[in-house]
């Protein structure tokens, strides 16, 4: 991510080090995972469609169910 | 404290993921009235289950139009009565129970199942809409004849249906 910090970690005089070797900054909202965003809205979207298949298609469409009431 | 956009979207969208749990399950219980099975069928005593009116004679009862009771006995290594016959369009309430060890009332295929209890009475009520046959399997390791603890529930259309024709 910075390679600079990288760096500095294995050095001893690490303020130094981040420093003088620190390509660039990125501010608090410039870091844009934007790959590991879609993989989790892809994991989201599956955790979704799996829970609507398990409840209503697997578990409220194989009836008979035991009712009664609440 | 400054949170990222990112993290943002992914404490909303779990908070939008329990929230659609929670959604569901009641939907299911309120919507469509599915229900657990509690201690609500009582106890009974373990070593006198043929003396408890109820089971003395396992068997399918009417008790109102539409409405039966059943009442089944699980033991080593059988489900009595055996096969269940039910009509068609009846809500039927089961009372399971057990005259010796830890059974399970298992309807193969369906979200009914149970475990039968000795001392216990579970009591789950189902609505049959169509004519079918169901296998019913004990679910619960119980001994040496577990696997082979299985019977039949028959839900027969209601013209063929005869009251007491099975006890």
């Amino acid at each position: 991510m910075n390679p600079g910090v990288v760096k500095s970690l294995s050095m001893p005089n690490s303020s130094v080090a981040v420093e003088t070797t620190r390509e660039r900054e990125l501010g608090h909202d410039e870091f844009d995972p934007i790959g590991t965003l879609a993989l989790i809205a892809l994991y989201f979207l599956v955790l979704v469609v799996m829970w609507l298949f398990t409840y209503f298609v697997e578990f409220v469409g194989n009836g008979p169910t035991v009712v009664g009431v609440v | 404290m400054r949170i990222h956009t990112y993290e943002k979207l992914w404490l909303v969208g779990a908070l939008v993921l329990i929230v659609g749990f929670i959604a569901t399950v009641t939907y299911g219980s309120v919507g469509l009235g599915i229900s657990m099975i509690d201690d609500s069928g009582g106890t009974l005593s373990p070593n006198a289950v043929d003396d408890d009116g109820r089971f003395a004679e396992p068997r399918v009862e009417q008790v109102g139009e539409n409405e039966y009771e059943a009442y089944v006995v699980a033991s080593q290594f059988i489900f009595q009565p055996d096969p269940i016959e039910v009509p068609a369009n009846s809500t039927v309430t089961f009372y399971v129970t057990s005259a010796d060890v830890i059974h399970g009332f298992s309807v193969v295929g369906t979200n009914v199942n149970t475990m039968a209890i000795p001392g216990e009475v579970a009591r789950l009520t189902v609505e049959f809409d169509e004519p079918a046959e169901y296998g019913l399997i004990c679910h619960e390791y119980c001994g040496a004849g577990h696997h082979t603890m299985e019977g039949q529930l028959i839900v027969l259309p209601e013209d063929e249906y005869e009251p007491g024709g099975n006890a």
